[in-house]
């Protein structure tokens, strides 16, 4: 019994191993096709009777030319726009972005106090765990469509 | 214990006498003692011992009194901010439609609050009172329903622009309808936007505006200020 226990040890570990390799091996999927990737999309979950929502997002550009996102459309909000946060001498305001630009072969983090996604006006009780499907329509005729998940962060 | 005292007496004074190098060496050794003690003393262990940081914490040299208004509340109805009194308060300005600060801001002051609930006795926390500059889309039973998704002592108040401003003017708190494109030009629209202060003013429990505290806001440092100056209200 004593000397069963380091061998299914061992085969526990390859099998870890192999289940990361696996992981990690989809992970790093080739680039889509068209050269751009969202991915950690999600939506801060609303406190009741809230009025506005911001839906954060990080976006890589596989490609070596710069894609801008130019609008966000979604169903069921009377106010879909693209916003940077601005702070001024303690002052805060927010300012419609019309171009973002993601650089080439470069990143751009949607987050607090920067650019987001701001979703007005909304009728149905949004919670937890729910998904938003938000298009984003980009300067290179590309539309994506992609589901923000609802929840509150750490 | 009495045995003990006078033997070591004995001992280093006859050291002390017999012998040079070692006195020497004691010598050394109180004033190192002597020197880590001071330094010690001058190096402060924790972070409550060090001055706030000016970026956390604004002191006003003149304390001036919070303007007293009438306010609504949900389930009490008017209240005058003369009945803050008693209590440290932390006043922080918004609104229900603002998308991204807010609640940043009172997700942060919840988390300050779990710290100082940690550290302080019930009777020494600060009330937060998260006041809605935006009266004409958020009621007092909207804002009450929305401070309390982030912490259920929070309260709400909101009120008449003009009581509105008179409370935060004198702190520098100012807000301001912002057009943004779909606003331009309609009237009755509810899709607008605040740009608006996020700085929070501490009301001492005279109703006297101490100090501010000035954006961008961290949970912790928030906290270990005002642990440091109630403390220093209390000598």
């Amino acid at each position: 019994m004593l000397n069963d226990k380091p061998a299914s040890c061992i085969f526990g570990y390859s099998l870890s191993f192999l289940i990361l390799f696996f992981l990690s091996a989809c992970n790093s999927s080739p680039p889509p096709s068209s050269g751009l990737e969202i991915t950690n999309a999600w939506v801060r979950t609303p406190p009741p009777s809230a009025g506005a929502l911001a839906g954060f997002m990080h976006l890589k550009n596989y490609s070596d030319t710069p894609i801008a996102l130019l609008q966000a459309k979604a169903d069921g909000f009377n106010q879909v726009m693209l916003h940077q946060s601005i702070n001024e001498n303690g002052q805060h305001k927010m300012e419609h972005a019309e171009r973002i630009i993601i650089p080439p072969q470069g990143s751009l983090q949607f987050q607090h106090g920067s650019y987001h996604i701001m979703l007005m006006g909304f009728q149905t009780t949004i919670k937890s765990g729910d998904k938003i499907p938000i298009t984003l329509i980009f300067d290179n005729k590309l539309e994506k469509t992609v589901h923000f998940i609802v929840k509150t962060p750490d | 214990m009495v045995n003990q005292k006078p033997e070591t007496e004995n001992n280093s004074g006859a050291n002390s006498v017999k012998n040079t190098p070692v006195k020497k060496v004691l010598f050394l050794v109180l004033l190192l003692a002597v020197v880590l003690t001071a330094v010690n003393q001058l190096i402060p262990s924790s972070d409550l011992n060090k001055p706030i940081n000016p970026k956390t914490y604004i002191e006003l040299p003149d304390r001036k009194a919070l303007p007293v208004v009438t306010l609504e509340q949900a389930g009490k109805g008017k209240v005058s901010t003369a009945t803050l009194k008693g209590k440290w308060h932390m006043l922080l300005f918004g609104y229900t439609f603002c998308p991204d600060v807010c609640p940043v801001e009172l997700s942060t002051l919840h988390k300050m609050m779990g710290d100082l609930r940690k550290q302080l006795p019930a009777e020494q926390l600060p009330k937060i009172v998260f006041v809605s500059v935006d009266p004409e889309r958020d009621s007092a039973e909207m804002l009450e329903k929305y401070v309390k998704h982030f912490d259920a002592d929070f309260i709400g108040l909101t009120g008449k622009q003009t009581d509105l401003t008179r409370l935060a003017m004198p702190f520098g708190i100012s807000w301001m309808k912002q057009l943004n494109t779909d606003t331009i030009g309609k009237k009755n629209n509810k899709n607008y936007l605040l740009s608006h202060a996020t700085t929070i003013i501490l009301v001492n429990p005279d109703t006297k505006v101490a100090g501010l505290f000035p954006a961008p806001h961290t949970a912790n440092e928030m906290a270990v200020a005002y642990q440091k100056i109630i403390q220093k209200e209390a000598n």
